[in-house]
């Protein structure tokens, strides 16, 4: 008996010695600590420099941190909080989405010889429920109001309503666009000023092939790729193989493969720096020759794709699915961008050299490194309107101007237009409404970020992972 | 053969299994009074015998399970159906005597996690290891300690009780109050007179599925009481609090459950309530459910068997639940083999109604069950 007493009171006694969960007092911090560290704890152990980098440029201002935090926002949207995560447009849950469109996600993109406005980044395209797309469009939306407003904490929840309002209803004039029969790319002419200007000035970059001006030097008559401290020199394993990947893009390539003998690798540099949610991931510059010349040279991009931030299981659908509409015989993360953006793109001529490859065992989507490939850029967008350049009238024509776009998009991948159509009005208040307290969450949780990455350090205190 | 060692292997295993293929307790048998303890068989509390051998002290053996189902799901507005290997399970243990022990156990698995588009090849099923711990009994039937990957303190129970496991994982393990096992130590005593065990567990908390993410460490107490000892072994009566975190973040995932359970050859019932205080990484969410459940075997073969789970996801929106409805019935081959025809509707209320994606599905299951 006394044997049996001391093993239970030994057990009991390491228990509490040894101690509790120790347990965070902010919950809500601690909550986006766990999703931050979860969704890059390979990267984290991988490239922790670039993680800290892509960290420190989230707490940099809250537009900065919505681009990085998507994984966020699907987790908030696909749990249970009391209130519905999303609103239930029956029978619309099963549409191909941009998946991030925010502002900085859309903009010019080019095509053969015009821009056209379009989804400039695919890679959180999935299949899903349509309110995922309004709701975060709506945040983006939101989120500009409480930059321009100068309030970050929340913006002016009346301007925000205004906005998203216009925003929802370009999406229910771009339904009735396809509907009736117009669903293509949205015609110049009917863009608002903002839009306007913003492809007028791509089509400039893409007429005199700026890419070339600016990341490419002539070096004894042979056209190289710039060494900058943004484009480095490749080290291994991607020195190698590249050629084979190349093949593989041009059997995928939208507009057509390529003839081998127009696809001479010229020069390939590792470019570091850009985006935002994609800064941790590789990416590189090849320059091809594509004739005698120095002046056909065609600049691609390489950029590594990953799992999307919506919860693709949680919708019960195969993950493969989408890849296989690509013609991946395998699913890979840029077989499902490349069907994607296959069926969300307004027009065939966009992103003619859009593809897929697989190099060293990563899944890389490659397109053009067209500067004609031109984002919007809230803080342009936010100057401009302090100086007046740009209107209250111009900026809610930008937001119908994207709902019009999204719209389209939903109608042509989907033919569910009709139905969406029908699910709106009754769920617009909601919608307007949520965006309100979207953004005021956004606020809060950048304000906690950088409290984490202060308190936690530049990895939020990852833990080390042992390959 | 299997049938005809059914009642001679129930009174050897009376009134507790014993040794590192049962889950539920480290504990060797309890023995009589003025016997010595020894080593149970290794069959299940619905009566699966698992093959086992003995060599000098040593005994050993292997447990399996492998089922397969087809599914036919409505969910989302569209019909879906599947084939589905939902489990595939194999043990490997010895024991020493009633000293020592080692258990392996595999199960199957997909590789991609529920935020991940792709895994291994894909999304492959893959083996991964559920359980690996190595046990001492020291002090005879008195004292257990168990380390390694270490079944849970609640889910075994309520496994052995159910036995339908084939049907789909427990109420409780689906709806995230418990995971199956973790990685730390266990230490169990007897009480005494056969009248149950309280057992002690210390681990990361993080499960089979992820490493340690934070400093905290789950303490988890669990006292498992037979009202009537010696005379009515099934019955149990349960009580656990687990105080713990999960994630880097350290997220509060605390747990207060308690129940009944009976795990009868023929008749298996129980009733599991569950608080959790911290729930699914949300360290401010309360949560709780409840599960109720009952098997009965009938004549030539044929079992029923029953269960409903509620889930209060946020128990500050009480009149916001999920229901999940189970039913079926099932025939058992003469050997290995048994075949389940199920239903299980998962009923949204209140606001859960909304949620996207949507909750409310209806299910039809037919399953095989070969167990070794």
């Amino acid at each position: 008996m006394l044997l049996w007493l001391a093993g239970i009171g030994a057990a009991t006694t390491l228990a509490l010695v040894l101690g509790a969960g120790c347990t965070d007092t902010d919950a809500r911090a601690s909550q986006i600590r766990q999703i931050f560290v979860r969704q890059d704890r390979e990267l984290a152990a991988e490239r922790p420099e670039l993680i800290a980098d892509k960290y420190a440029q989230m707490a940099v201002g809250t537009y900065p941190f919505l681009r990085g935090s998507a994984v966020l926002f699907y987790t908030d949207a696909t749990r249970y909080s009391g209130a519905p995560a999303l609103l239930r447009l029956d029978g619309t849950d099963a549409v191909p989405l941009f998946g991030d469109a925010h502002l900085e996600n859309l903009g010019a993109a080019p095509g053969h010889d015009e821009t056209l406005f379009e989804a400039t980044d695919f890679d959180a395209t999935v299949t899903g429920p349509v309110d995922w797309e309004l709701r975060r469009a709506a945040l983006g939306v939101a989120a500009l109001d409480a930059l321009r407003a100068g309030r970050q904490p929340a913006g002016d929840p009346q301007a925000i309503a205004a906005s998203v309002g216009a925003l929802l209803d370009g999406y229910s004039l771009g339904l009735d666009d396809s509907i009736s029969g117009r669903g293509g790319p949205i015609a110049r002419g009917e863009l608002g000023a903002i839009l306007g200007a913003h492809l007028v000035d791509a089509d400039e970059r893409l007429a005199s092939r700026e890419e070339l001006a600016k990341y490419t030097v002539l070096v004894e008559g042979q056209r190289r790729v710039q060494r900058t401290s943004e484009l480095v020199d490749v080290s291994a394993p991607w020195d190698r193989g590249l050629d084979e990947a190349l093949a593989i893009w041009s059997t995928t390539r939208r507009s057509g493969p390529l003839a081998d003998d127009t696809r001479r690798i010229k020069d390939v540099a590792r470019r570091l720096g850009a985006g935002v949610s994609s800064l941790a991931l590789h990416r590189f510059y090849v320059l091809l020759g594509r004739g005698e010349g120095e002046d056909d040279d065609l600049l691609l991009e390489l950029k590594e794709e990953r799992d999307p931030p919506a919860p693709v299981e949680a919708l019960g659908r195969g993950a493969a699915l989408d890849a296989r509409a690509a013609g991946s015989p395998t699913p890979d993360n840029a077989a499902r961008i490349l069907a994607g953006s296959a069926r969300l793109l307004s027009s065939p001529a966009v992103e003619p050299d859009m593809g897929r490859t697989m190099w060293n065992g990563v899944a890389f989507l490659v397109r053009g490194a067209s500067r004609a490939r031109r984002n919007l850029d809230v803080l342009d967008l936010v100057s401009d309107l302090h100086s007046g350049k740009r209107s209250d009238a111009d900026l809610a024509a930008l937001f119908r101007d994207i709902g019009r776009l999204l719209a389209r998009g939903h109608a042509r991948a989907s033919g569910a237009a009709s139905l969406i159509r029908g699910a709106i009005p009754p769920v617009r208040d909601a919608m307007i409404k949520r965006a309100v307290d979207d953004a005021a969450q956004l606020a809060s949780d950048h304000a906690r970020f950088v409290g984490l990455l202060e308190s936690h350090g530049p990895l939020l205190g990852a833990p080390r992972l042992a390959y | 053969m299997r049938r005809s060692l059914v009642p001679v292997l129930l009174l050897l295993a009376a009134p507790v299994s014993a040794a590192p293929f049962v889950y539920e307790t480290g504990l060797p048998g309890y023995p009589a009074a003025g016997q010595a303890v020894t080593l149970a068989a290794p069959i299940s509390s619905d009566g699966v015998e698992s093959p086992f051998g003995t060599w000098r002290k040593l005994a050993f053996g292997v447990q399996g399970d492998a089922f397969i189902t087809y599914r036919v799901a409505s969910r989302q507005d569209q019909i879906f159906t599947e084939f589905e290997l939902s489990r595939l399970q194999l043990t490997g243990w010895a024991a020493w005597g009633t000293w020592a022990g080692i258990n392996l156990t595999l199960e199957s698995t997909r590789s991609s996690g529920s935020r991940s588009y792709v895994g291994v090849d894909g999304d492959s099923l893959l083996p991964r290891l559920k359980y690996a711990f190595a046990e001492a009994t020291p002090l005879k039937q008195w004292l257990a300690l168990r380390a390694g990957i270490v079944p849970d303190l609640m889910i075994p129970w309520v496994e052995a009780a159910w036995a339908f496991r084939a049907q789909g994982p427990t109420g409780v393990e689906r709806d995230g109050m418990f995971v199956p096992g973790d990685l730390g130590i266990s230490i169990e005593a007897a009480l005494p007179a056969a009248y149950g065990s309280f057992a002690v567990a210390y681990g990361n908390g993080e499960g089979t599925h992820l490493r340690e993410q934070n400093n905290g460490k789950n303490s988890t107490f669990a006292l498992h009481l037979r009202p009537a000892g010696r005379r009515l072994p099934p019955l149990v009566v349960h009580l656990l609090y687990r105080d713990g975190s999960i994630g880097a973040g350290s997220a509060a995932d605390r747990r207060l459950s308690g129940g009944i359970t009976y795990a009868g050859r023929r008749l298996g019932a129980g009733a599991i309530g569950t608080w959790a205080m911290g729930w699914q990484g949300l360290g401010a969410r309360d949560a709780a459910h409840l599960s109720v459940f009952a098997r009965g075997e009938l004549p030539r073969r044929f079992y029923l068997f029953g269960r409903v789970d509620v889930l209060w996801p946020d128990v500050s929106e009480a009149g916001s639940t999920q229901l999940r409805l189970i039913g079926g019935i099932a025939y058992a081959l003469p050997a290995l083999v048994r075949i389940l025809i199920s239903y299980e509707g998962t009923l949204p209320f209140g606001s859960l109604t909304s949620a996207v994606p949507a909750l409310r599905e209806h299910d039809f299951l037919a399953q095989i069950e070969a167990r070794l």
